[in-house]
């Protein structure tokens, strides 16, 4: 087939098309719970971000959007997690809207921040009876900051007395964790970056590759099909 | 242009498979054995050009072709889109399967529309016919952008608005695809006039492209 001569011109143009890779027509987000909230990152490519890309913060469950943010310059988004998510423990859902018909979703599981539900009851229950546990019982939001000064005030809570075994335990507990997360925070904060600039991955040159394989490779079945067909 | 997962509603999407099942099947009824594989090259074509881009101030915007696979293919412009998009769709992410019947409409309707509406001009030969391919060419990529936003404003966004900002962006694809036609189907009346499914060329049809003549 004398048409077969094209294919090198083809071949030039995938050349052509795979070093530059600004997709304006897959939308992409990414997203992790860092502490209380949402970390989102929006994107077309590795270079072209999605600035003022609406997200909706839906739960996966009912559907109903739980709250609503607003991409900066960078593609980026801090939200914090919805309490509602919290309370009912159901994943969420995040859908990004880019405008003419782009948009892309990411799954928060409820797993991601099911340890910020045990800390909002332990408030309720740590509140009542022992000042030094009111201390500790700020809501999570604050928790960072405070981590230092709640280690400082901890050893000094069973010389003070009074308060039983069970609250210190709680305690204990809570500070143990919260320090763990910080440094398991910054240990974890590379592998957060790579996973997120794996996530950006455009089309290769393998599947460009591919594709043009199977397109001849399916018109070739055509013409086998109709070949036959025509010699009977 | 490809429009994502989750963004139409189902009356729509199916809608736009109908429409596409129609389309695909006049398109292979009129396909013949000698030009399958000028639909399969040209199906490739498709295929590659959403990778090219051409920047464009804040975004960028990539080659759709849809234009010349209608002034070569014709209805048969229907099958090669459908390969390509879903091809796209699986290993790109552009797009989606659900959606698939919708951008294939999109893309290949006014492709084939520009087909039949600037035949007689591409028949004429000369000048007209150069006319007849830039149209061809850039005329189908503002219509595929008019039908896209009329597929967004039947869901929810606003057809002005959309429809302002992809013809606005799609203004050089235009041009660059209009130019790219002209050449194309320059090169191959003089050289290959036989690759043509929709004939503009006078040359006597070989046996066996009984399935055109009615074209």
């Amino acid at each position: 087939m004398r048409a077969l001569r094209l294919l090198p011109v083809l071949l030039l143009l995938a050349l052509l098309a795979a070093p530059n890779q600004a997709f304006a027509h897959k939308v992409n987000i990414f997203a992790y719970v860092d502490g209380n909230h949402i970390v989102a990152d929006c994107f077309f490519s590795k270079s072209d971000k999605v600035n003022h890309g609406v997200v909706n913060v839906m739960d996966a469950q009912t559907g109903a959007v739980l709250a609503t943010g607003t991409t900066d310059e960078k593609g980026a988004l801090t939200i914090p997690v919805p309490p509602q998510a919290i309370a009912t423990g159901h994943d969420l859902k995040l859908v990004l809207k880019a405008g003419e018909g782009h948009q892309g979703d990411i799954m928060i599981h409820a797993s991601e921040f099911a340890a910020l539900k045990t800390s909002a009851p332990a408030k309720a229950a740590g509140a009542a009876p022992a000042k030094t546990a009111k201390a500790e019982a700020k809501p999570m939001s604050a928790a960072k900051g405070e981590a230092k000064t709640d280690a400082k005030a901890a050893p000094g809570a069973p010389s003070a007395a009074s308060s039983t075994a069970t609250i210190d335990e709680a305690a204990l507990t809570r500070i143990v964790t919260q320090a763990v997360d910080q440094s398991m925070e910054s240990k974890l904060a590379p592998v957060k970056r790579m996973l997120l600039e794996s996530a950006e991955k455009g089309a290769s040159p393998t599947e460009v590759a591919g594709g043009i394989g199977y397109i001849v490779g399916l018109f070739g079945i055509m013409a086998f099909a109709a070949s036959r067909r025509k010699n009977r | 242009m490809h429009i994502s997962e989750g963004v139409l509603s189902t009356p729509i999407l199916a809608a736009g498979a109908a429409l596409t099942a129609a389309g695909t099947y006049v398109g292979l009824r009129k396909l013949d054995y000698d030009h399958l594989m000028t639909v399969a090259i040209l199906s490739a074509a498709f295929f590659v050009a959403s990778l090219i881009h051409v920047p464009i101030g804040p975004t960028s915007v990539h080659l759709i072709f849809n234009g010349l696979l209608g002034a070569v293919l014709g209805w048969a412009t229907f099958p090669a889109i459908l390969v390509g998009l879903l091809l796209q769709a699986i290993l790109f992410q552009f797009g989606g399967l659900t959606v698939l019947g919708v951008n294939t409409f999109d893309m290949a309707a006014p492709a084939v529309l520009c087909a039949l509406l600037f035949r007689p001009l591409l028949l004429r030969g000369g000048r007209s016919r150069v006319i007849g391919a830039f149209l061809c060419g850039s005329v189908s990529v503002l219509l595929a952008t008019l039908f896209t936003s009329g597929a967004l404003a039947l869901t929810d966004e606003g057809f002005l608005h959309a429809a302002e900002v992809l013809v606005l962006a799609h203004l050089p694809v235009m041009i660059a695809e209009g130019f790219f036609t002209v050449l194309v189907v320059g090169y191959l009346t003089k050289v290959r006039p036989d690759v043509f499914i929709t004939t503009y060329t006078k040359a006597p049809r070989r046996p066996g492209d009984g399935a055109t003549e009615e074209r």
